[in-house]
């Protein structure tokens, strides 16, 4: 996957959604192998427009991460500077397609439905959506879903789910960056068009809890949205009014959880039922 | 002003113009190009909010607000007050 033809100490891999492509090119071929297993779906074939160039380059001890009119920020490890590399990726992403709405959440689709999964990070949302591809769902996203504001469209945008490992309690949330994740290979199931979304629900996973859907109110969930939304300030009133109005168009939902076998079965059998208030 | 104790039953609260209103059903969400923050509101609080005209004041709107609930003005002044603080503290109206 990693294109080493640049430089004989260089490598590069190009990252693309539709028509913008990012390059990122780094000394270590160990980063672009790194954001190639986390964007493997999203890797640019063919031509594109590129909108712009991360370079991750040795530095001391550590690595030096730069993209275009950004500063240069030093990280000490591979990780790091991967990690860096895939944030300065995304906000490239974000910046070139601003015609949609960028949301922090996880989508799976079965049956040509999507489910959006808002919510902060260590609330279940990669842990949920890896249980659902295996049961037989369509990965949309782990972490961040375009919208298509004209459509309530979902468009795929897979990178490799990271699954935070249970460490057989519960974390504030604090503390949830502090635990380490082991990165999914989702393989070929994975939505090839964008999949329009039906339901809304918040994963709220706790340990040893009963699986549960209970009613979220329009008002709360918009906020969920908006709090998520990557590019809510460049785009607006116009965002929050499309939020606003697809929060009144689908179902909403919490669904809690500690068994992910019970949360799937419980969203398939409620989105099954016709998604009645739960 | 906008401190707890400036708000009597005499003031008369008002929607500050900028705020954005976007309707959620029975609920409203307000929201301020500028604020960082939106805000929901449930039934109550908008039905408060959309009473915050700048010209009733506070014992007018639990006297409008008394007729739809079936509680006295009275009962409700507290209830009212409270959410007309909020409002105030959340940027969303004035006091005058």
């Amino acid at each position: 996957v990693t294109d080493r033809t640049r430089a004989p100490d260089e490598s590069a891999v190009v990252i693309g959604f539709g028509e913008p492509r990012v390059t990122v090119t780094s000394d270590d071929s160990r980063v672009t192998d790194a954001l190639a297993r986390r964007f493997c779906e999203l890797i640019a074939t063919g031509t594109g427009r590129l909108v712009g160039d991360v370079r991750v380059r040795r530095a001391g001890a550590g690595y030096a991460v730069s993209a275009g009119g950004t500063g240069t920020t030093h990280w000490r490890t591979t990780a790091q500077a991967a990690r860096r590399a895939q944030y300065l990726v995304l906000e490239l992403l974000i910046r070139a397609r601003s015609d949609v709405v960028w949301l922090h959440a996880a989508a799976a689709a079965r049956s040509g439905r999507a489910v959006l999964m808002p919510g902060r990070r260590g609330r279940g949302k990669s842990t949920l959506v890896a249980r659902m591809w295996e049961n037989g769902w369509e990965f949309l996203s782990d972490d961040i879903v375009p919208l298509d504001p004209g459509t309530d469209l979902a468009l795929p945008f897979p990178q490799a789910p990271a699954v935070r490992e249970d460490i057989g309690r519960d974390v504030p949330e604090e503390r949830v960056g502090d635990l380490s994740k082991s990165e999914v290979w989702f393989g070929d199931r994975v939505a090839k068009r964008p999949q329009p979304v039906t339901v809304i629900v918040l994963p709220a996973f706790r340990r040893r809890v009963n699986t549960e859907l209970t009613p979220v109110s329009p008002g709360q969930m918009v906020l969920e949205l908006m709090e998520g939304c990557w590019n809510l300030q460049e785009t607006g009133e116009s965002t929050v009014r499309y939020l606003s109005g697809l929060v009144t168009r689908v179902p909403l939902a919490r669904l809690g959880y500690s068994d992910r076998d019970q949360a799937v079965a419980r969203l398939a059998e409620w989105m099954d039922a016709g998604m009645p208030p739960p | 002003l906008t401190a707890d104790h400036s708000i009597t039953l005499h003031s008369r609260p008002a929607r500050v113009p900028e705020v954005r209103e976007h309707l959620l059903g029975d609920e409203l969400l307000l929201h301020a190009p500028g604020l960082e923050a939106a805000h929901a509101l449930n039934p109550s609080a908008r039905a408060i909010w959309e009473l915050c005209d700048g010209r009733r004041t506070l014992s007018e709107i639990c006297d409008v607000l008394s007729a739809d609930v079936g509680r006295t003005a009275a009962e409700l002044a507290s209830d009212v007050r409270a959410a007309v603080v909020e409002l105030a503290r959340l940027g969303v109206v004035t006091i005058a």
